[in-house]
Formats: C-alpha cells, structure tokens, sequence
C-alpha cells in the first residue's frame, strides 16, 4: 500500500516536473502535440498574444478541433491588433500566401473554414480589367455580364475578290521585247482626214525599212511592197529621216519617218508617215505611225522595283501641233497619267502599265473626254533609252473625235 | 508609166476632198517665169514658188527650212529647150512632152526652190506651156519633216510664155542699117 502511495506521489511529481519542464522550455514545444480542447484553447491563446510563438499547424489543427465549440473570429487573437492578429485580414490578404483570398471557393469542405465576411466574391474581382475591356467593348450591351467575353465568332468568310480587271484595250495587247506599233487610216494621199474617217490599227516595219504592214493578220492588213529602198537624212532633233519607197507591179509603197538606230544601223523606233497604193486600182491609203521595239519584261521589272517616275514628251504625227506629256510611275501597281494640248482643246487621260501596255482607264480622263475613248501605247527601248508609242481615240466635248499617233521621247 | 493625166485627176480630186474634210493647209507651187513673152531664141528663167506655210500646224517659223519635195515639168521641145545646169536635173519625156525633174530639201516655207533657164526656140506666135506636178504623182513626196513628217500635196499651178516676134522697129532700124551699109559700099566703089 506505502508502495502504491509512493508510486502515486511521484507519478504526481514526475507531472508536475514535466509540466515545469515544458513551461520552462517554452510554449512551441509544449504544444507540439495537441491533446485536448483545453490544451487548444491554451495554445490559441497563446497565438493570440504572440502568433510567431506557435507554429501553424497546430493553430491550424487546433482551429479545426475548436471549429465545433466556437467561432474562428471568437478566438481570433485581440492583442496586437487585429490586423496583426489575423493575417487573412486586411487589404493584403488576398496576396498573401497564408490566406485563400479570392480562392476561397477552391479552398476543400473539409477546411470547415467558414469565408470571412470581408472576403469578395469572386465575381467582384476585376482581373485585367483593361483586358476584359477588350473583349466587350460595351459591357452594357453584353449578353452575360458574369463571363462579359463572347464566344469567338469565325469572321464571316468572303468570297474570294479577283483584282480589278485592268482597262479594256482597244487593239492587241504588246508583248514584251518584240516590235509594236500603232497607225492611223485614211483614204487618199493626204495623210490627214477627219477624226471620223479614220481608223486606228497595229503597225510593224522590217528593222531595216524595207517593209511595212498595217493591221497584219487582220481583215484588211495592207501590207506595203518588199522591196523599199531607204535614204537616210540627218535632222536637227536626234532622229534621223528616212524616206523609203518602192515599187512592185502596180503596188507602189512609201515611208517617210523620224526614226532612231541602233549601232548596227537597223531602225528601232519610227513615226510619222506611210502611204501605199495600187495604180491598177486607183486605191490608195496612209496614215501616220508610231513605231518601236518594246522593252523586255527584265527591264520593265528592274523599273518597278527602283519605282521611279520618267517623264515623256513629243508631238503627235497627226496633228503636230498637238503636244503630249506622260508621265509613268514604275512600281508594284505602276501607273501614268498624261495631258494632251492643241490649240484647239485640251484633255488629260490616265491609267496603268500592264506588261508593256499603257492602258486608259476610263474614270481618268477629264471631263471633257466622252465614253469610249480609248489611250493605249507601249513602251519602247531599254532602260536607258526608254520610249512611248501610242494612239489616241476620243470624243473631245465641242471638238469631236480625234484619232491619232504619236512617239514619246524622255 | 503612169497615165500621168488620169493620175493627175485623180490626185486634185484627192487634195480637194482632203482640204473639204479636214479644213486643211493649202500649200501652192507655182511657176513663174522672168517674163511673159520671148522672143524666137530668148532665154528667160522660171522660178518654181512654194508656199506651205500653213502646213506645219505647231510653230512654222520656228522651223522654216524643213521641206521637201519633187517636181517635174513638162513642156514642148518644140518651142523652148532647157539651157540651165544638170545638176540634180533628171530629164525625160511624157508622150510627145520632154520632163524635167528635180527634188529639194531643207528649204523655207514660203520662197523659191528652185530657178530653172529656157530658151524659146519655137517660131513666133507659139505659146510655151509649163506643167508642173508632184513627181510622185501617185504617193506624193512633199513633206514638212520637222517637228514631224507631215505630207502634203500642193496645188500646182503652170505657167505660160508666148513667143513673139521682134518688133516692127527693130525690122525698120535692121533695114535703116542695111542701107546704110550698102550707101557706104557704094560710095567706096
């Protein structure tokens, strides 16, 4: 029995000497391990008056074993402050990383934490509201004010949109690197005739002058005799003259013409006059011309890609008081526009360079310029010695047609 | 060889109609002789007159010597004969009529292209015709070539000269020297 006693008193002693110990060593290792709901509401104590004193885990065990006796704000710790006391509190918590701050709705049943009252939903936080902004540029036309983004909507597809068609050409179309002309069509031997008794064709002349062909492979080609002899004549303007005439039975032909060589002495741009004729028949033609050999494609394309603008001047063959400035503006759409003055009227006319081809293009002409009227040329030369023959056929306002040729110079 | 007479219809026909519908230039070439009548082995020259001036449309006078051209007369070898230089001269005939041709180049607008030098050999009495014409007659060769070429046919107008006899006083001083020469023969003898 004196036994039983002794080892009683110092099971008591043994207590008490623990309880010494832990208190003495402090609260962190006396609360290591949490025994009860008295020993909880100690250790919360305890973290209310000094949080840094207890580790979390155990605030945190002991806040779940105390969550059915009382309230988490009913033991949250007063001394301090209470932004001390609770760092889930306060502007800073929804950045801090203790505290679920807007996560709160992902924070498990099982936490048994009730959401503080000053937490916002969710749907109160403005995440980026610049970017919100743009996705519903007007939220109040929004159809959902909770999810303000729209469902991507695929842009409605377009049928596919062909480029513009270039202008209408009134003659053939010039291809690169090969000879091209244009000439005028009268009756007669005069070389001139009213705008409405002539007609315009395509025009081509044997490098050396010895022949000539109007409207070539048409209904109606009039092709002069093989055999023109040409004399050469110097002029005071960089061309030279040649006149070139021939005979064949009662088929009789003639040139007389502006024309530039090349160093090897064949003709490579020509206009002015031609004429031909059978004696037979007494039926005979001319006309004026405007003659070259077009610019390579390689040429046209070194232009377009330095863009750069070229200037080109001359009279027409016609009707040579007519003076013509065009100016041609290489590029990736390369463009020109041009003005025609005579004494008697002036118009102006513009379109774009498709290949070789200058093209009119019917919304460009001046407003005294009437439908179909047509400007159409090719340009000539080379990069250094570049160009323009071309025709004109429009309906002046208060003049009346005019039809004519003539070669531009840079 | 052309039937130069029908061509000849057919072109003033042409020209008319060119001038009718476009309102066009009328250029001239014209004979002109030194004098109207000869006498029976006279010389005497024909000036061969152009005027174009309203044929180059921009600025004439800012080119004045840029025209060209050929012409050929015909007349009767019966009655005159060509005395003057063959340079540049090409001669020929036209039916029972000579031809003489010529060209020019760079000359003015309005001037003289060309003078040509006859001598009247028909008997008095005889009128001598010169008939000028384009010596293209068919295509034509007249041209103004600057600022371009521009061709034209002229209208030609031709040129009479009458042979005439000497006059009566001439006859009447022949005779007055005759006698007075045969006085002094008679005197010396």
């Amino acid at each position: 029995m004196n036994n039983l006693k002794r080892i009683t008193k110092m099971k008591n002693l043994l207590l008490i000497l623990v309880t010494a110990i832990v208190c003495s060593v402090g609260t962190v290792h006396a609360s290591d391990i949490v025994h009860s709901e008295r020993d909880c509401a100690e250790i919360l104590e305890q973290w209310a008056n000094d949080p840094d004193s207890v580790p979390q885990h155990l605030v945190d065990e002991c806040k779940e074993m105390m969550a059915g006796v009382t309230s988490v704000p009913d033991i949250a710790p007063s001394a301090g402050g209470q932004q001390a006391a609770d760092p889930c509190v306060g502007s800073g918590s929804a950045s801090s990383v203790h505290c679920w701050g807007p996560w709160i709705a992902l924070a498990t049943a099982a936490s048994g934490v009730t959401p503080p009252d000053n937490l916002l939903p969710i749907d109160d936080f403005e995440v980026r509201p610049e970017l919100a902004a743009l996705y519903d540029p007007d939220p109040l036309e929004g159809p959902d004010p909770v999810n303000p983004i729209d469902p991507p909507v695929d842009p409605p597809i377009d049928p596919p949109i062909d480029p513009p068609a270039p202008p209408d050409l009134e003659l053939s179309s010039c291809v690169a690197g090969t000879s091209c002309g244009f000439a005028t069509i009268v009756d007669g031997v005069t070389g001139q005739g009213a705008g409405q008794d002539t007609t315009i064709a395509i025009f081509d002349l044997a490098s050396d002058g010895s022949q000539f062909s109007v409207a070539p492979g048409e209904t109606g080609e009039i092709a002069s005799v093989g055999n023109m002899l040409p004399t050469f004549t110097n002029r005071p303007d960089g061309f030279e003259n040649m006149n070139s005439s021939g005979t064949d039975g009662d088929e009789r032909s003639r040139l007389i013409a502006r024309i530039i060589r090349d160093t090897g002495g064949s003709v490579v741009t020509a206009a002015d006059a031609w004429a031909h004729g059978n004696t037979a028949t007494s039926v005979i033609n001319s006309g004026f011309f405007a003659w070259g050999n077009s610019i390579s494609q390689a040429d046209v394309n070194a232009l377009n890609n330095s863009a750069v603008s070229t200037v080109f001047s001359g009279p027409m063959s016609v009707d040579n008081a007519t003076t013509v400035s065009v100016t041609l503006n290489f590029g990736s759409t390369p463009t020109w526009t041009g003005d025609w003055t005579n004494p008697g009227y002036t118009f102006a006319a513009g379109g774009v360079l498709t290949g070789v081809d200058l093209i009119s293009d019917p919304v460009q002409f001046s407003s005294n310029v009437g439908a179909n009227s047509f400007v159409q040329g090719a340009l000539l030369g080379d990069i250094a010695n570049k160009s323009i023959a071309h025709f004109i056929d429009v309906d002046i306002t208060g003049v009346g047609r005019i039809r004519d040729v003539g070669l531009l110079l840079e | 060889m052309f039937n130069r007479l029908r061509f000849a219809a057919i072109f003033f026909a042409l020209t008319i109609a060119g001038i009718q519908t476009t309102g066009a230039y009328a250029a001239t070439v014209i004979l002109v002789p030194s004098s109207a009548t000869v006498n029976v082995n006279e010389a005497f020259t024909i000036d061969v007159n152009m005027n174009a001036a309203d044929v180059a449309k921009d600025t004439p006078a800012a080119h004045p010597g840029s025209y060209e051209g050929s012409v050929i007369i015909d007349f009767d070898p019966a009655l005159v004969t060509y005395s003057g230089s063959m340079s540049g001269i090409t001669t020929g005939t036209n039916g029972s009529l000579q031809t003489i041709s010529f060209s020019f180049s760079g000359v003015p607008d309005v001037g003289t292209v060309r003078t040509l030098d006859f001598t009247a050999i028909g008997a008095a009495g005889n009128n001598i015709s010169f008939v000028p014409d384009d010596a293209d007659d068919f295509l034509g060769s007249f041209a103004s070539t600057v600022p371009t070429n521009t061709p034209f046919t002229p209208i030609f107008t031709a040129a009479d000269v009458q042979i005439v006899p000497l006059p009566a006083a001439a006859w009447l001083m022949l005779s007055g020297l005759g006698a007075i020469g045969l006085g002094a023969r008679r005197r010396r003898s």
